[in-house]
């Protein structure tokens, strides 16, 4: 059984925001509403460091826990979906959710909000898969047509990855064993190392005669 | 330093061994290090950046450095002077020497260094990916980088509109950010932005429908003279600003 | 009579239990609304390296192009 999940490597993110862009497009989200932020810590100071940040899909949901009309479901896959037909815009959601996942197209007279909007995973929601409606409700429904949330694909240094929990978790531990851990990843000693093997060449030309003697 | 440990120093003329005391193969203006080492033992380092040659329409054999024409250092202006003004380059009168002479104490009145570059969400001039949604939302107006002590000096907050001044008499405004990223002497400007004129917005000026969604201040609109003689490109990228806040 | 009358009305009653208020929740309960994934979607936009309806086959699928995102699968 898949559990779908993301992770974002933070050594990687670069603030591209085409993650965000990608997501956008794809889902023709209306201006105001950010399925998917790039956050930077640390802004140019040394350690900067950006994620990536859409809903987490959570299993045990927040936002499912306080919906006052539960409007929220999960699919067989860990996809947190919700019926826009049934969503008040109340706003609860909104408060319960650490990451800020949903949100709300409106910001009208006595609090109006519009119905909530959030990361499907790419999944749509409630209605047939890769209708009409649904894409004017939901977005797209890649998952049912056999493809990855588009923010992963789109992502330029493969910080973001989307898939099966399992899979991913792979895939970023290999890399980590490849090319190391810890803060300093990509710093001065990375590239230019003193107890690294493989230093700098020299800075003087290197005759190709030794000890010539005249 | 590497040819006396070799023995090969003594085969430079006198002339030579003056330019190439204390230089290397990179930095010898005369040429000479690369005469011995070539011509008379027939060692020709390869790698990267060890090829040399001669450019015939360079101004200098091997690059050195000269302030730029409006510079916040008058002691680096002495030192390091830029070239003297052309009577024609490609049939112009471009002027150097002149310019820096005269902006030598600019840094009194302008004591900040400008520079402008590229944001990942726009391109170019601006107009159309300005126009485009997903995109305005991520960048919605110009802005000015400023590092924390220089916006401390100024009564700069973040999200504070500022007007850059230049020595070409501009005043763009633009909006502050306060970060870590620039440092005391620099600020940011990106360009990609139109649509605004020294603080006046022109977007009755466009055509119906035809404004991009994001307009701001152009930043070379601020920007100084200058043309550089090897790359020739128009010095439009740096020059020096005041700020205060609007 | 009494007692026709008496059978009548709890017949009747009986009869009418059924036109009650409507119940007023609005939980959703049972299975969730939204097809399923491997049932596919818009034919011209699915991916044709799965069978469609193929709950495994699509898993398969979608864990291949997972690795899509893996450039150490080159290295090795």
């Amino acid at each position: 059984m898949a559990r779908m999940k993301f992770i974002c490597d933070a050594e990687r993110c670069i603030n591209c925001n085409g993650c965000v862009t990608a997501c956008k497009n794809e889902n023709e989200v209306p201006w105001g509403v950010n399925r998917r932020r790039v956050v930077t810590m640390n802004e140019g100071v040394p350690g900067e460091k950006s994620i990536s940040v859409a809903c987490m899909h959570c299993s045990d949901a927040p936002c499912m826990a306080v919906c006052p009309v539960s409007c929220f479901y999960r699919t067989a896959e860990g996809v947190v979906l919700h019926d826009k037909d049934v969503c008040i815009g109340c706003g609860y959601c909104s408060y319960a959710c650490p990451f800020g996942a949903p949100q709300f197209p409106a910001n009208g007279e006595f609090g109006l909000r519009g119905k909530m909007d959030k990361c499907t995973f790419c999944a749509g929601g409630p209605a047939p898969n890769g209708s009409e409606e649904q894409f004017k409700e939901y977005g797209r429904d890649r998952l049912a047509e056999g493809k990855l949330p588009i923010c992963a694909e789109m992502c330029s240094t493969k910080a973001l990855l989307a898939g099966d929990g399992e899979v991913i978790a792979d895939i970023l531990r290999d890399r980590v064993l490849h090319r190391g851990g810890g803060a300093e990843l990509w710093g001065w000693g990375t590239a230019y190392g003193k107890a690294d093997a493989q230093s700098a060449p020299a800075a003087q030309p290197a005759p190709t005669t030794q000890g010539a003697s005249s | 330093m590497l040819l006396k440990k070799l023995g090969w120093w003594n085969e430079l003329t006198d002339a030579e061994k003056k330019a190439a005391d204390g230089k290397n193969w990179k930095t010898d203006p005369s040429g000479g290090i690369i005469r011995v080492v070539m011509k008379n033992h027939s060692c020709h380092p390869f790698g990267n950046a060890r090829a040399r040659a001669v450019v015939w329409n360079f101004p200098d054999p091997i690059p050195q450095h000269r302030e730029p024409l409006y510079s916040v250092r008058p002691d680096m202006v002495v030192k390091y002077p830029t070239y003297d003004d052309k009577k024609t380059f490609w049939r112009l009168p471009t002027l150097y020497k002149t310019v820096q002479d005269q902006n030598i104490d600019i840094v009194k009145k302008f004591p900040l260094i400008l520079t402008s570059g590229r944001l990942v969400e726009y391109e170019g001039g601006g107009d159309e990916t300005r126009s485009n949604p997903w995109l305005a939302e991520l960048q919605q107006f110009a802005f000015v980088q400023v590092n924390p002590a220089v916006a401390n000096d100024r009564n700069i907050r973040e999200g504070d509109d500022v007007w850059v001044s230049t020595p070409t008499g501009a005043r763009i405004k633009v909006r502050a950010r306060i970060t870590e990223a620039v440092d005391r002497s620099t600020v940011f400007i990106p360009f990609h932005f139109a649509g605004h004129w020294q603080g006046k917005d022109l977007r009755q000026y466009y055509p119906e429908g035809a404004a991009p969604i994001v307009l701001g201040e152009a930043v070379n609109t601020a920007t100084t003279y200058g043309y550089d003689a090897v790359t020739m490109m128009q010095e439009t990228k740096t020059t020096v600003c005041q700020l205060e806040r609007a | 009579m009494n007692r026709i009358a008496m059978i009548l009305s709890a017949l009747t009653l009986a009869a009418l239990a059924g036109c009650s208020q409507k119940p007023q929740t609005l939980t959703q309960t049972g299975a969730p609304p939204s097809q399923d994934p491997w049932m596919g979607a818009n034919p011209a936009f699915t991916e044709k390296d799965w069978k469609i309806g193929d709950k495994a086959s699509w898993q398969r699928a979608i864990d291949r192009r997972a690795q899509d995102q893996n450039e150490y699968v080159r290295m090795r």
